[in-house]
This record gives structure tokens, sequence and C-alpha cells, in this order.
């Protein structure tokens, strides 16, 4: 064991913590049978139920013979059905890849090739966008469907009680991120991943029964893992807002504070409009306890003016890549806190060991020295799906250990607590959504009439720079283009045409001198 | 078609996010039931009519009924405009 500001974190994780995450939904209904595990308008379901339901998924799964480690893709808007599926797939001993509903066919199509599932959990009108092998399995989470089998017929199978055995390091999920090539990449969690990470932060915020758990993230994120697994190792309800309420923070409050919602995972985007637009009162959201963000940093305005809103509530910071989930978290002191700096991401959680690296790799000994952020421990994933190279790249051996190389820069202050500083790639984060800016621009090198494209990000704001190849083409026309291409939060606000891009003397593209023509 | 209602068009249009929905839009158009405004779109949306019109919108105003169709958009506009005229 290191010493002083050198390796952080050692304690392991209680046993019953790395159990396979596909017990927890069976394991909540046999301790809490009729507590509600879900609300989904006026749905509601108990744990019995959900146990029931995904049963009923699991069961449909195998008897069209879909087998152990094969890939799922769940691509819908989140329902209670869609929750019960994802339990399903597990149960199976199947691989979660949840998918963005709302991104063009056109990408939910390259992870659909990607990932090579077995079978296929979406809307009705989404199978009629897809192009699919004939073998796939089709389940429509709508009630009649003509391209799937309707959900009535998947809920009137019967449900398998038992459940396939998974090993710890068998995987669970792959969660689709940018990729700098300008294909979406995959990251491999395990059932140990999803389950210490699920755990840790149930014991950690002392998540129970009582609690009424906000699931306002979607289900491709990995923020969603906390609302459906730590709730059901814990046994509290998670509560689904309507997708409308997302948009229309007066609405969402309102909607919190009728579902009596106690704890809210999110991304601090959704924060700030809740901080500037939410009429946060704290007598309405007096069940209110426990606030958790996490993605990117939390503009210091936004954490001040909710923690005046919200004086009894406890507010935590979490950090982590999707490739190690939460490796690192900050419960916010408000005496402490300045208000002025961006709160620190603390120390690692339990079980989880930090190192910091330095230009020459070494180990950073002392504090305030930068040094890029690694990470080992239970939750730090398997590798990317079907890309040795990049996952030997990034996952590393040091020391006889595994660790994660985040691409972070972070230096512990006095107290050996994390302060970061942000990347020194090209990745950045838009509402909290990873976006490589090479996936970008490689979408807009796509257009035919695009030589070269270089992409920056302004405060959360994405700004292309295009250099035609021929003349008439428009920056709506490629606006439009990306959005064919893109998700939403990807398709960069403005784009500039320019005869040419500015160079450094080195011959490489001027990136800052963009980005402050951008400013 | 008034200004206001017209000022939301060609910003909307400008924005280029749906190509299948911009095309025929009009003071109307479903904006969100047709998926053309989410939460990032609402939000700069929201700003670029703050910033043009020099108004803070209440947040009571910030509804979903009020950013049905370009149409509702601008009568919302107008109505917090006519509020502020009276308040001086």
């Amino acid at each position: 064991m290191s010493s002083g500001f050198k390796t952080k974190g050692v304690t392991a994780l209680p046993k019953q913590c790395c159990r396979s995450v596909n017990l927890f939904s069976s394991e909540a209904a046999r301790r809490w049978p009729d507590q509600e595990a879900l609300i989904d308008g006026d749905r509601a379901l108990t744990w019995s139920e959900l146990d029931q339901q995904s049963g009923r998924v699991c069961s449909t799964l195998l008897s069209h013979g879909a087998r152990k480690g094969e890939r799922v893709v769940l691509c819908a808007r989140k329902s209670a059905a869609m929750i019960a599926a994802l339990h399903g797939v597990l149960k199976a001993g199947g691989v979660c890849v949840p998918v963005d509903w709302a991104s063009p066919p056109t990408r939910v199509q390259a992870i659909i090739e990607d990932a090579a599932p077995a079978a296929i959990v979406a809307s009705g009108e989404m199978f009629t966008k897809l192009r699919l092998p004939s073998t796939t399995l089709r389940m429509s989470v709508s009630d009649s469907s003509e391209e799937a089998l309707p959900w009535r017929q998947v809920m009137a199978a019967d449900p398998v009680q038992e459940h396939i055995e998974v090993n710890d390091s068998d995987l669970a999920y792959l969660l689709y991120t940018s990729g700098s090539t300008g294909q979406p990449r995959g990251v491999m969690l395990t059932h140990q991943n999803v389950s210490a990470f699920a755990t840790w932060a149930a014991l950690e915020f002392k998540l129970g029964p009582c609690d009424r758990v906000a699931s306002v993230a979607p289900l491709h994120f990995d923020l969603s893992t906390f609302d459906l697994y730590s709730t059901a190792w814990s046994g509290a309800t998670l509560c689904i807002p309507p997708a409308l309420h997302l948009a229309f923070p007066t609405r969402l409050t309102a909607w919190m504070a009728e579902e009596e919602i106690t704890v809210m995972y999110t991304v601090p985007s959704l924060l700030a409009m809740m901080a500037e637009r939410g009429s946060v009162r704290a007598k309405a959201l007096a069940k209110l306890r426990l606030l958790l963000f996490a993605g990117e940093v939390c503009p210091p305005r936004v954490l001040a003016t909710l923690l005046d809103l919200l004086p009894t509530v406890e507010f935590a910071n979490l950090y982590g890549p999707t490739e190690t989930n939460v490796c690192t978290f900050e419960r916010i002191d408000r005496q402490l806190w300045d208000r002025s700096s961006p709160v620190s991401i603390g120390v690692p959680c339990q079980g989880t060991r930090i190192l910091l690296l330095d230009d020459a790799e070494a180990e950073v000994a002392g504090k305030h020295q930068v040094g890029e952020l690694l990470v080992s421990g239970p939750t730090v994933a398997l590798g990317y799906w079907h890309d040795a190279g990049r996952s030997q790249a990034r996952f590393v051996l040091r020391n006889g250990e595994r660790w994660c190389r985040t691409g972070d820069y972070a230096e512990f202050d006095d107290a050996g607590r994390l302060l970061f500083h942000g990347r020194r790639d090209h990745m950045v984060k838009i509402y909290g959504h990873r976006v490589e800016l090479g996936d970008v621009e490689n979408a807009l090198l796509r257009h035919p009439g695009v030589a070269e494209a270089v992409v920056v990000a302004v405060n959360e704001v994405l700004v292309a720079f295009a250099r035609p190849c021929r003349i008439g083409v428009s920056s709506e026309e490629l606006r439009e283009h990306c959005a064919g291409q893109l998700p939403r939060y990807m398709v960069p606000s403005t784009i500039n045409l320019i005869d040419k891009l500015p160079l450094l003397s080195t011959g490489k593209i001027d990136r800052l001198g963009l980005q402050r023509m951008a400013t | 078609m008034n200004d206001v209602e017209q000022f939301v068009i060609d910003y909307l249009r400008s924005r280029r996010v749906s190509p299948a929905t911009c095309g025929d839009l009009n003071g109307e158009s479903r904006l969100i039931e047709s998926g053309l405004l989410d939460s990032l779109e609402l939000m700069s949306l929201l700003n670029h009519v703050e910033q043009a019109y020099g108004l803070t919108l209440p947040d009571d105003e910030f509804v979903p009924e009020n950013f049905e169709t370009p149409r509702t958009i601008a009568r919302m506009i107008e109505r917090v405009r006519g509020n502020r005229k009276q308040l001086r």
C-alpha cells in the first residue's frame, strides 16, 4: 500500500456488494414483494410484479433461442416495459445494449451492426426504419405491431422463475459512447462493474425502501445504472417522469413535489435549468434529501443557487467516465466550499484506487501536481467491444494491477482531495454527454461538399469550421446533413464556412485560434 | 402572420435540426409533438427570444402549452412584453 498523496483508496467493498446484477430484481421481489418498485405515469408496479414481467421477457428470449452472452438492443422511450426488459435481458444471461431512441436511424443502425444483437426491443415504428437480419428476434414495446412481437404477447409468456447463471466477469452491458473515428464505441461492463457501483452508491447514500428515486437519466447513459440497480438492491421506488417534464423545469419540480421524490441523480445542465427556471421551493420539495450529480463540471453559480434554495438537501459530486463508472465522490460541505470554485471530485469510492501519472509516466508523489487520473477497482470496465487495440491503450497493467487511463487530469489538494483539470484531447462534454470532436468532424467530412472540417467547443456549444470543396454549399445544408447523422446534442450550433483553416507553424490546424474565433 | 411569429419561424428554420419537419414550417406547426423542439432546442430558443426582445420570461410562462406552435410562442412573447409595458 502506498502512503502520502500516492495511490488513494484501499478499503475493499463488502462481499455481498459484488453479486451479479441479474439477481437484483428477483431478490427485491423476495424481500419487498408488495413494495412499489416503479411508477410510470398512472402505472405502478410492485417488486413482485416487475420481477414477473422481467421473467416473461427472459422466457421469451430463451424460448427464441437467445443464449448467454448474446446482446439485446433496447431502443425506445423509457417506460415500465423498458425497465422490465432490461432486468429480463440480464436474467436470461444477455447483455443489455441501450441505445438512444432519438438518435438518427443511421446511428442506431451503426450500433446495431457493431453489437450484432440476437434480439431488439424497440417501439413499433423504429422497426420500420432499421435493416435487421431475419434471424433477429424483434420485440415491440407497443401492444400492436406488424413488424415485431407485440408487448402483450411477450407479457403472455410463462414467467421464468429461474435465471441463467452468470459470473461476475460476464458482460451485463454494452454502453455506446462517441468515438473519435466517427463510429460509436461500445464500453463493456460486467455484472461486477454494475453491481459494485450500484451497491456502493446504495450503501454510501443509505438508500432504503422509503426512498423514491427520480429516473431522469436516459437508459443509454451510465447514470441510469444507479436508477435501476441501486433501487433494486435497496427496495426503493423508481419514478419515471413524463418525458416532456425534462424540458420544462417548473413541470419537473412540480412532479418531484407530487411524487414526493427523495433522491435524484442527474447532470449539472438539468440542475442549471432547475436553478434558473425551475421555481424550486424547499417547502414543496420537503421530501427531497439527496441530489447527486455527475457527467460534467457543475457551474459554481448553479450549485450555490441550489444550496440556498434547498437548505436541507445533501448534494454530492460524483466523478468517473463510462469506462470506470463512478470512481471518486465529494459530499458538498456547505461551510467549507467557497462557492466560487468548482467543487472537488473528492476521494475514491470504497473499493477503488486512484493514481495520478505525470508526463513522464511516473506516479505523482506530491500535492498540487497535475497528472492523468488512473483508476483501478471493481467498477473498471472490461474494455471496448471489438476493439482490442484501443482497449490495450486505455486499460493498462501497472504494478501487477489493471488500471484504466481516464484521459482526465487532476491534482490532490492539501486535504488529499482531487481537483479536476479536464482533458488534453478532443473529447468534450455537451450537457453531460461525451462528444469526441472527431466524431462530429467525420460527420461533416461525409458531406460531399466538405474538404476540411474542424469542430471546437465553447461553453458547451459546438462550433464547426468547414472548408467547402465546391460552390453552393451552405451552412444550413451542412447542419441538416449533420442532423441526419448525429444525435442532436452533437449537431454543431454554428457552422462557419471558411476558405482556409488557420495553421500553426508546425503545419497543424490552429485549434486554439479557431476557438478564439468562435468565442 | 405577425412579425413575432415570423421571427420564431425564421429562428427555427435557421436551426434546421429536423430536416423532415422544417420544410413547411408555419404558424400552426406542432413543435413539441413533432420532436422539433427538445429540451436543448427549447433552452436555446428561450435564450434567443430573451436576448432579441430584451425580456426575461417568468418561470410560469415556461410551460409546454406556450411552446406548442410558433403562434403560441409569439402570443406568449407579446403577452410578456405587454405586461412589462403596463408595469412601467
